[in-house]
Protein backbone atom coordinates (compact mmCIF):
# COMPACT_ATOMS: atom_id res chain seq x y z
CA UNK A 1 0.00 0.00 0.00
CA UNK A 2 3.31 2.43 0.86
CA UNK A 3 4.96 1.60 -2.18
CA UNK A 4 1.69 2.24 -3.84
CA UNK A 5 1.54 5.58 -2.42
CA UNK A 6 5.05 6.52 -3.17
CA UNK A 7 4.35 5.14 -6.65
CA UNK A 8 1.77 7.89 -7.59
CA UNK A 9 3.40 10.72 -5.65
CA UNK A 10 6.18 10.02 -8.05
CA UNK A 11 4.12 10.07 -10.99
CA UNK A 12 3.02 13.44 -9.47
CA UNK A 13 6.24 14.83 -9.54
CA UNK A 14 6.74 13.48 -12.64
CA UNK A 15 3.66 15.44 -14.53
CA UNK A 16 5.09 18.48 -12.75
CA UNK A 17 4.17 18.49 -8.84
CA UNK A 18 7.49 18.88 -8.01
CA UNK A 19 6.52 20.31 -4.14
CA UNK A 20 5.42 16.48 -3.63
CA UNK A 21 9.47 14.92 -3.93
CA UNK A 22 9.34 16.71 0.15
CA UNK A 23 6.70 13.50 1.16
CA UNK A 24 8.95 11.02 -0.63
CA UNK A 25 12.34 12.91 1.11
CA UNK A 26 10.28 12.18 4.40
CA UNK A 27 9.94 9.00 3.91
CA UNK A 28 13.00 7.86 2.27
CA UNK A 29 15.89 10.28 2.94
CA UNK A 30 16.57 8.34 6.54
CA UNK A 31 16.41 5.36 4.80
CA UNK A 32 19.14 6.47 1.98
CA UNK A 33 21.24 7.68 4.13
CA UNK A 34 21.36 4.90 5.99
CA UNK A 35 22.26 2.92 3.31
CA UNK A 36 24.99 5.29 1.67
CA UNK A 37 26.45 5.40 5.73
CA UNK A 38 26.44 1.75 5.92
CA UNK A 39 28.44 1.51 2.33
CA UNK A 40 30.93 4.42 2.80
CA UNK A 41 31.20 4.82 6.39
CA UNK A 42 31.11 8.36 5.83
CA UNK A 43 28.62 10.73 7.60
CA UNK A 44 28.88 13.93 5.54
CA UNK A 45 29.53 11.91 2.62
CA UNK A 46 26.43 10.20 2.81
CA UNK A 47 24.54 13.27 3.64
CA UNK A 48 25.12 14.46 0.07
CA UNK A 49 24.85 11.71 -1.46
CA UNK A 50 21.14 11.91 -0.12
CA UNK A 51 20.87 15.08 -1.80
CA UNK A 52 22.19 13.90 -5.01
CA UNK A 53 19.54 10.87 -5.51
CA UNK A 54 16.74 13.43 -4.95
CA UNK A 55 18.49 15.68 -7.32
CA UNK A 56 18.74 12.96 -9.74
CA UNK A 57 15.38 12.07 -9.37
CA UNK A 58 13.84 15.39 -10.14
CA UNK A 59 16.39 15.72 -13.17
CA UNK A 60 15.12 12.78 -14.72
CA UNK A 61 11.70 12.12 -13.09
CA UNK A 62 10.40 11.93 -16.66
CA UNK A 63 12.37 8.82 -16.91
CA UNK A 64 9.96 7.27 -14.37
CA UNK A 65 8.17 4.19 -15.54
CA UNK A 66 4.37 4.49 -15.19
CA UNK A 67 4.84 0.70 -13.96
CA UNK A 68 7.65 0.47 -11.67
CA UNK A 69 8.27 0.02 -8.01
CA UNK A 70 9.24 3.32 -6.10
CA UNK A 71 11.08 1.27 -4.02
CA UNK A 72 13.14 -0.49 -6.50
CA UNK A 73 13.60 2.81 -8.40
CA UNK A 74 15.12 4.84 -5.59
CA UNK A 75 17.45 2.36 -4.78
CA UNK A 76 18.54 1.82 -7.93
CA UNK A 77 19.00 5.31 -8.19
CA UNK A 78 21.27 5.20 -4.91
CA UNK A 79 23.29 2.61 -6.09
CA UNK A 80 24.76 4.74 -9.82
CA UNK A 81 24.73 7.57 -7.78
CA UNK A 82 27.09 5.95 -5.18
CA UNK A 83 29.24 3.97 -8.14
CA UNK A 84 29.07 7.25 -9.98
CA UNK A 85 31.17 8.90 -6.44
CA UNK A 86 33.33 6.12 -6.21
CA UNK A 87 34.45 6.43 -9.22
CA UNK A 88 35.04 10.20 -9.36
CA UNK A 89 36.49 10.42 -6.48
CA UNK A 90 38.27 6.90 -4.91
CA UNK A 91 37.43 8.33 -1.80
CA UNK A 92 36.96 5.03 0.10
CA UNK A 93 38.44 1.61 -0.61
CA UNK A 94 35.49 -1.17 -0.82
CA UNK A 95 37.45 -3.70 0.92
CA UNK A 96 38.79 -1.83 3.63
CA UNK A 97 42.14 -3.14 5.97
CA UNK A 98 41.06 -3.80 9.61
CA UNK A 99 43.24 -1.40 11.18
CA UNK A 100 42.16 1.15 8.89
CA UNK A 101 38.87 0.69 9.62
CA UNK A 102 39.64 0.53 13.75
CA UNK A 103 41.05 4.10 13.65
CA UNK A 104 37.99 5.26 11.37
CA UNK A 105 35.61 4.21 13.58
CA UNK A 106 37.31 5.80 16.74
CA UNK A 107 37.06 9.31 14.78
CA UNK A 108 33.58 8.93 13.77
CA UNK A 109 32.24 8.14 17.08
CA UNK A 110 33.13 11.59 18.37
CA UNK A 111 31.48 13.27 15.73
CA UNK A 112 28.42 11.09 14.70
CA UNK A 113 25.79 9.44 16.20
CA UNK A 114 26.57 6.11 15.00
CA UNK A 115 27.50 4.93 18.95
CA UNK A 116 27.95 1.55 19.69
CA UNK A 117 26.96 0.75 23.14
CA UNK A 118 28.31 -3.01 23.91
CA UNK A 119 31.60 -4.49 22.76
CA UNK A 120 29.88 -7.25 20.65
CA UNK A 121 27.74 -5.17 18.82
CA UNK A 122 30.78 -2.88 18.06
CA UNK A 123 32.36 -6.31 16.87
CA UNK A 124 29.33 -6.99 14.58
CA UNK A 125 29.69 -3.59 13.07
CA UNK A 126 33.01 -4.22 12.05
CA UNK A 127 32.62 -7.49 11.14
CA UNK A 128 29.83 -5.73 7.97
CA UNK A 129 32.51 -2.75 7.79
CA UNK A 130 35.05 -5.39 6.49
CA UNK A 131 32.89 -7.32 4.27
CA UNK A 132 33.34 -6.63 0.40
CA UNK A 133 31.09 -4.00 -1.02
CA UNK A 134 28.74 -6.32 -2.39
CA UNK A 135 28.03 -9.01 0.71
CA UNK A 136 27.43 -5.51 2.20
CA UNK A 137 25.10 -4.18 -0.41
CA UNK A 138 23.40 -7.13 -0.59
CA UNK A 139 22.81 -7.70 3.72
CA UNK A 140 22.01 -3.48 3.40
CA UNK A 141 18.93 -4.19 1.10
CA UNK A 142 17.39 -7.52 2.68
CA UNK A 143 18.03 -6.81 6.31
CA UNK A 144 18.27 -3.11 6.99
CA UNK A 145 16.18 -1.96 4.34
CA UNK A 146 14.31 -4.46 4.74
CA UNK A 147 13.95 -5.14 1.24
CA UNK A 148 11.53 -8.37 -0.12
CA UNK A 149 13.52 -10.80 -2.10
CA UNK A 150 12.01 -9.69 -5.41
CA UNK A 151 12.67 -6.09 -5.12
CA UNK A 152 15.85 -6.85 -4.76
CA UNK A 153 16.40 -9.23 -7.39
CA UNK A 154 14.95 -6.42 -9.43
CA UNK A 155 17.40 -3.64 -8.50
CA UNK A 156 20.11 -5.80 -8.81
CA UNK A 157 19.08 -7.27 -11.38
CA UNK A 158 19.65 -11.63 -10.74
CA UNK A 159 16.81 -13.87 -9.62
CA UNK A 160 15.55 -14.18 -6.66
CA UNK A 161 17.02 -17.50 -5.88
CA UNK A 162 20.26 -15.73 -6.79
CA UNK A 163 19.92 -13.32 -4.20
CA UNK A 164 18.51 -15.80 -1.54
CA UNK A 165 22.32 -17.19 -2.04
CA UNK A 166 24.34 -14.44 -2.00
CA UNK A 167 22.59 -13.45 1.27
CA UNK A 168 23.88 -16.51 2.81
CA UNK A 169 26.93 -16.72 1.49
CA UNK A 170 27.25 -13.05 3.01
CA UNK A 171 25.97 -13.88 6.03
CA UNK A 172 28.55 -16.87 6.27
CA UNK A 173 31.24 -14.69 5.64
CA UNK A 174 30.26 -11.60 8.00
CA UNK A 175 29.87 -14.66 10.68
CA UNK A 176 33.77 -15.68 10.04
CA UNK A 177 34.57 -12.01 10.39
CA UNK A 178 32.48 -12.01 13.89
CA UNK A 179 34.32 -14.97 15.07
CA UNK A 180 37.73 -13.84 13.53
CA UNK A 181 37.36 -10.48 16.03
CA UNK A 182 36.18 -12.43 18.77
CA UNK A 183 39.13 -14.22 18.59
CA UNK A 184 41.37 -11.77 17.21
CA UNK A 185 42.73 -14.17 15.11
CA UNK A 186 43.17 -14.65 11.05
CA UNK A 187 42.17 -12.60 8.18
CA UNK A 188 38.99 -11.08 7.73
CA UNK A 189 36.74 -12.44 4.70
CA UNK A 190 35.68 -9.99 2.49
CA UNK B 1 11.54 -33.20 -5.90
CA UNK B 2 14.85 -33.32 -5.62
CA UNK B 3 16.41 -30.90 -3.26
CA UNK B 4 20.04 -29.51 -3.66
CA UNK B 5 21.64 -27.00 -1.29
CA UNK B 6 20.65 -24.00 -3.16
CA UNK B 7 16.78 -24.93 -3.07
CA UNK B 8 17.30 -25.40 0.94
CA UNK B 9 19.03 -21.99 1.47
CA UNK B 10 16.03 -20.19 -0.67
CA UNK B 11 13.33 -22.08 1.09
CA UNK B 12 15.39 -20.98 4.94
CA UNK B 13 14.94 -17.52 4.05
CA UNK B 14 11.10 -18.05 2.57
CA UNK B 15 10.68 -20.13 6.06
CA UNK B 16 12.32 -16.88 8.17
CA UNK B 17 10.11 -14.56 5.68
CA UNK B 18 6.62 -17.02 7.10
CA UNK B 19 6.87 -17.40 3.22
CA UNK B 20 6.52 -21.75 2.86
CA UNK B 21 3.91 -24.06 3.14
CA UNK B 22 3.82 -26.63 5.07
CA UNK B 23 4.59 -29.24 2.98
CA UNK B 24 8.20 -27.56 1.85
CA UNK B 25 8.98 -27.16 5.42
CA UNK B 26 8.41 -31.19 6.40
CA UNK B 27 10.83 -31.44 3.13
CA UNK B 28 13.33 -28.95 4.23
CA UNK B 29 13.76 -30.36 7.82
CA UNK B 30 14.20 -33.58 6.73
CA UNK B 31 16.78 -32.41 3.74
CA UNK B 32 18.84 -30.53 7.02
CA UNK B 33 18.06 -33.30 9.00
CA UNK B 34 20.43 -35.76 7.05
CA UNK B 35 22.73 -32.34 6.09
CA UNK B 36 24.10 -31.17 9.71
CA UNK B 37 26.91 -28.87 8.33
CA UNK B 38 24.39 -26.83 6.43
CA UNK B 39 21.74 -26.99 8.80
CA UNK B 40 24.53 -25.37 11.48
CA UNK B 41 25.05 -22.50 9.16
CA UNK B 42 21.78 -21.54 8.48
CA UNK B 43 20.96 -21.64 12.61
CA UNK B 44 24.30 -19.45 13.15
CA UNK B 45 23.55 -17.22 10.04
CA UNK B 46 19.84 -16.87 11.48
CA UNK B 47 21.36 -15.85 15.35
CA UNK B 48 24.04 -13.17 13.41
CA UNK B 49 20.59 -12.57 11.50
CA UNK B 50 18.71 -11.55 14.62
CA UNK B 51 21.94 -9.81 16.10
CA UNK B 52 21.75 -7.06 13.52
CA UNK B 53 18.40 -5.69 14.62
CA UNK B 54 20.03 -4.34 17.63
CA UNK B 55 22.74 -2.11 15.58
CA UNK B 56 21.60 0.93 16.09
CA UNK B 57 20.37 3.07 12.35
CA UNK B 58 22.71 6.18 11.52
CA UNK B 59 21.36 9.90 12.12
CA UNK B 60 21.88 12.90 9.24
CA UNK B 61 21.99 16.41 10.78
CA UNK B 62 19.05 18.73 10.45
CA UNK B 63 21.36 20.80 7.53
CA UNK B 64 20.58 17.68 5.55
CA UNK B 65 17.24 18.66 5.57
CA UNK B 66 17.13 22.25 5.56
CA UNK B 67 19.39 21.46 2.21
CA UNK B 68 16.47 19.39 0.79
CA UNK B 69 14.25 22.11 1.54
CA UNK B 70 16.15 24.53 -0.18
CA UNK B 71 16.80 22.62 -3.20
CA UNK B 72 13.51 22.11 -3.29
CA UNK B 73 12.53 25.74 -3.08
CA UNK B 74 14.96 27.17 -5.66
CA UNK B 75 13.95 24.25 -8.25
CA UNK B 76 10.69 24.77 -7.70
CA UNK B 77 10.55 28.45 -7.96
CA UNK B 78 13.29 28.96 -10.91
CA UNK B 79 10.51 26.74 -12.76
CA UNK B 80 7.64 28.46 -11.47
CA UNK B 81 8.89 32.14 -12.68
CA UNK B 82 10.45 30.91 -15.95
CA UNK B 83 8.57 31.66 -19.10
CA UNK B 84 5.02 31.63 -18.14
CA UNK B 85 5.98 34.70 -15.66
CA UNK B 86 7.49 37.07 -18.80
CA UNK B 87 4.65 36.06 -20.84
CA UNK B 88 2.13 37.07 -18.57
CA UNK B 89 4.16 40.29 -18.09
CA UNK B 90 4.13 41.34 -21.50
CA UNK B 91 0.76 40.47 -21.44
CA UNK B 92 -0.42 42.67 -19.13
CA UNK B 93 1.77 45.94 -20.71
CA UNK B 94 0.28 44.97 -23.78
CA UNK B 95 -3.32 45.44 -22.28
CA UNK B 96 -2.80 48.16 -20.66
CA UNK B 97 -0.96 50.18 -23.19
CA UNK B 98 -2.29 49.19 -26.65
CA UNK B 99 -2.01 52.07 -28.39
CA UNK B 100 1.71 50.87 -28.29
CA UNK B 101 0.61 47.52 -29.61
CA UNK B 102 0.50 48.31 -33.29
CA UNK B 103 4.12 50.05 -34.03
CA UNK B 104 5.48 46.85 -31.40
CA UNK B 105 4.18 44.52 -33.68
CA UNK B 106 5.74 46.96 -36.57
CA UNK B 107 8.78 46.66 -34.78
CA UNK B 108 8.50 42.70 -34.39
CA UNK B 109 7.60 42.23 -38.07
CA UNK B 110 11.04 43.82 -39.25
CA UNK B 111 12.72 42.13 -36.58
CA UNK B 112 11.25 39.02 -37.79
CA UNK B 113 12.37 40.01 -41.66
CA UNK B 114 15.99 40.55 -40.53
CA UNK B 115 15.74 37.07 -38.63
CA UNK B 116 14.63 34.75 -41.13
CA UNK B 117 17.56 34.96 -43.67
CA UNK B 118 19.24 33.73 -40.06
CA UNK B 119 16.71 31.02 -39.72
CA UNK B 120 17.22 29.82 -42.87
CA UNK B 121 20.44 29.16 -42.92
CA UNK B 122 20.05 27.15 -39.61
CA UNK B 123 17.86 25.10 -41.78
CA UNK B 124 20.34 24.65 -44.57
CA UNK B 125 22.78 23.54 -41.78
CA UNK B 126 20.05 20.98 -40.82
CA UNK B 127 19.72 19.86 -43.87
CA UNK B 128 23.61 19.34 -44.81
CA UNK B 129 23.50 17.75 -41.33
CA UNK B 130 20.97 15.09 -42.94
CA UNK B 131 22.59 14.60 -45.89
CA UNK B 132 26.03 14.27 -44.28
CA UNK B 133 24.18 11.45 -42.73
CA UNK B 134 22.71 9.91 -45.19
CA UNK B 135 25.69 9.52 -46.60
CA UNK B 136 27.62 7.72 -43.92
CA UNK B 137 24.70 5.32 -43.83
CA UNK B 138 25.36 4.46 -47.40
CA UNK B 139 28.99 3.84 -46.91
CA UNK B 140 28.24 1.61 -44.40
CA UNK B 141 24.93 -0.23 -46.14
CA UNK B 142 27.85 -0.50 -49.06
CA UNK B 143 29.56 -3.10 -47.08
CA UNK B 144 26.59 -5.48 -45.43
CA UNK B 145 26.81 -8.73 -47.18
CA UNK B 146 23.15 -9.12 -47.86
CA UNK B 147 23.13 -7.90 -51.30
CA UNK B 148 19.76 -6.36 -51.27
CA UNK B 149 21.33 -4.05 -47.85
CA UNK B 150 24.03 -3.40 -50.53
CA UNK B 151 21.11 -2.87 -53.21
CA UNK B 152 19.33 -0.48 -50.75
CA UNK B 153 22.16 1.61 -50.37
CA UNK B 154 23.43 2.08 -53.95
CA UNK B 155 19.68 3.37 -54.27
CA UNK B 156 20.00 5.92 -51.52
CA UNK B 157 22.61 7.93 -53.79
CA UNK B 158 19.42 9.10 -55.68
CA UNK B 159 18.93 10.85 -52.54
CA UNK B 160 22.00 12.54 -52.22
CA UNK B 161 22.29 15.50 -54.43
CA UNK B 162 25.90 16.05 -54.55
CA UNK B 163 27.80 13.10 -54.18
CA UNK B 164 31.49 13.53 -53.31
CA UNK B 165 34.20 11.62 -54.19
CA UNK B 166 33.74 9.36 -51.48
CA UNK B 167 30.62 7.88 -52.79
CA UNK B 168 31.20 8.06 -56.18
CA UNK B 169 34.56 6.08 -55.94
CA UNK B 170 32.80 3.56 -53.27
CA UNK B 171 30.01 2.99 -56.09
CA UNK B 172 32.66 2.72 -58.80
CA UNK B 173 34.67 -0.02 -56.40
CA UNK B 174 31.02 -1.71 -56.38
CA UNK B 175 30.57 -1.39 -59.88
CA UNK B 176 33.85 -3.27 -61.07
CA UNK B 177 33.75 -5.77 -57.57
CA UNK B 178 30.51 -6.57 -56.08
CA UNK B 179 30.17 -10.02 -56.30
CA UNK B 180 26.50 -9.67 -57.18
CA UNK B 181 25.01 -8.51 -60.62
CA UNK B 182 22.21 -6.94 -59.43
CA UNK B 183 23.90 -4.52 -57.38
CA UNK B 184 26.81 -4.11 -59.90
CA UNK B 185 24.03 -2.96 -62.31
CA UNK B 186 22.59 -0.79 -59.61
CA UNK B 187 26.14 0.99 -59.20
CA UNK B 188 26.35 1.14 -62.87
CA UNK B 189 22.34 2.91 -62.61
CA UNK B 190 23.74 5.38 -59.47
CA UNK B 191 26.82 6.24 -61.39
CA UNK B 192 25.19 8.01 -64.84
CA UNK B 193 23.51 10.25 -62.54
CA UNK B 194 26.99 12.02 -61.96
CA UNK B 195 28.21 10.82 -65.41
CA UNK B 196 28.39 14.54 -66.15
CA UNK B 197 32.07 14.57 -64.52
CA UNK B 198 35.04 13.58 -66.20
CA UNK B 199 36.23 11.39 -63.21
CA UNK B 200 32.90 9.56 -63.32
CA UNK B 201 33.09 8.85 -67.33
CA UNK B 202 36.99 7.86 -67.33
CA UNK B 203 35.89 5.08 -64.38
CA UNK B 204 32.85 3.67 -66.44
CA UNK B 205 34.78 3.20 -69.52
CA UNK B 206 37.53 1.72 -68.10
CA UNK B 207 34.57 -0.63 -66.00
CA UNK B 208 33.88 -2.07 -69.55
CA UNK B 209 37.15 -3.81 -69.58
CA UNK B 210 36.79 -5.73 -66.20
CA UNK B 211 33.15 -7.00 -66.82
CA UNK B 212 32.87 -10.20 -67.54
CA UNK B 213 28.94 -10.61 -67.09
CA UNK B 214 27.20 -10.60 -70.36
CA UNK B 215 24.74 -8.51 -68.69
CA UNK B 216 26.88 -5.87 -67.25
CA UNK B 217 28.68 -5.66 -70.61
CA UNK B 218 25.36 -4.40 -72.28
CA UNK B 219 24.23 -2.44 -69.44
CA UNK B 220 27.84 -0.85 -69.85
CA UNK B 221 27.23 -0.07 -73.73
CA UNK B 222 23.33 0.81 -73.84
CA UNK B 223 25.25 3.09 -71.17
CA UNK B 224 27.77 4.48 -73.39
CA UNK B 225 25.45 5.58 -76.22
CA UNK B 226 23.39 7.12 -73.40
CA UNK B 227 26.20 9.71 -72.56
CA UNK B 228 27.64 9.62 -76.21
CA UNK B 229 31.20 8.87 -75.09
CA UNK B 230 32.94 7.99 -78.23
CA UNK B 231 36.42 6.96 -76.29
CA UNK B 232 34.46 3.71 -75.24
CA UNK B 233 35.28 2.12 -78.41
CA UNK B 234 38.30 1.71 -77.90
CA UNK B 235 37.55 -0.54 -74.79
CA UNK B 236 34.77 -1.89 -76.64
CA UNK B 237 36.66 -3.25 -79.67
CA UNK B 238 39.20 -4.39 -77.04
CA UNK B 239 36.51 -6.52 -75.14
CA UNK B 240 35.29 -7.73 -78.46
CA UNK B 241 38.41 -9.42 -79.23
CA UNK B 242 38.96 -10.79 -75.99
CA UNK B 243 37.49 -14.34 -75.22
CA UNK B 244 35.57 -12.46 -72.45
CA UNK B 245 32.58 -12.37 -74.45
CA UNK B 246 29.26 -14.40 -75.75
CA UNK B 247 28.38 -14.83 -78.80
CA UNK B 248 25.27 -13.44 -77.87
CA UNK B 249 26.75 -10.06 -76.78
CA UNK B 250 29.32 -9.86 -79.71
CA UNK B 251 26.74 -8.17 -82.03
CA UNK B 252 25.10 -6.00 -79.31
CA UNK B 253 28.62 -4.64 -78.64
CA UNK B 254 29.40 -4.07 -82.69
CA UNK B 255 26.45 -2.59 -82.81
CA UNK B 256 27.40 -0.26 -79.95
CA UNK B 257 30.48 0.08 -81.92
CA UNK B 258 29.33 1.48 -84.83
CA UNK B 259 26.46 3.68 -83.06
CA UNK B 260 29.75 5.42 -81.48
CA UNK B 261 31.81 5.96 -84.60
CA UNK B 262 28.69 7.45 -85.89
CA UNK B 263 28.13 10.08 -83.32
Amino acid sequence: MDSLNDHSIMLKVKAGDVEKLGLLYKRYSRRLYGFFYRMSGDGALSEDLVQNVFVRMLKYRHSYSEKGSFESFVFHVSRNVFKDDLRKNQRYHLQQDMTEWEGHLKEESNQEVFMQKTDELNMLHRALASLSAENRELLELTRFQKMKYEKVAEVLDISVSAVKVRVHRAMKALKENYEKLDGQTGNVVP
Amino acid sequence: MKITDEIAIGWWADHLEGNLDDEKLSLLEAYLSENAELKIELEQSGELWSKMEMLENPEPSQAMDQRFEAMLQGYGSAHAHRSPGFLVMIQNWMTSNWQAAVPALIVGLIIGFFLLPKQTGEVKELASEVQDMKKMLMLSMIEKPQAQDRIMAVNMVSEIPKADEKITASLVSTLNNDPSVNVRLAALDALMHYAKHEYVRARLIKSISLQTSPLMQVALADAMIALQEKSAVESFSHLLDSAQVEESVKSKLESTIKTLKEI
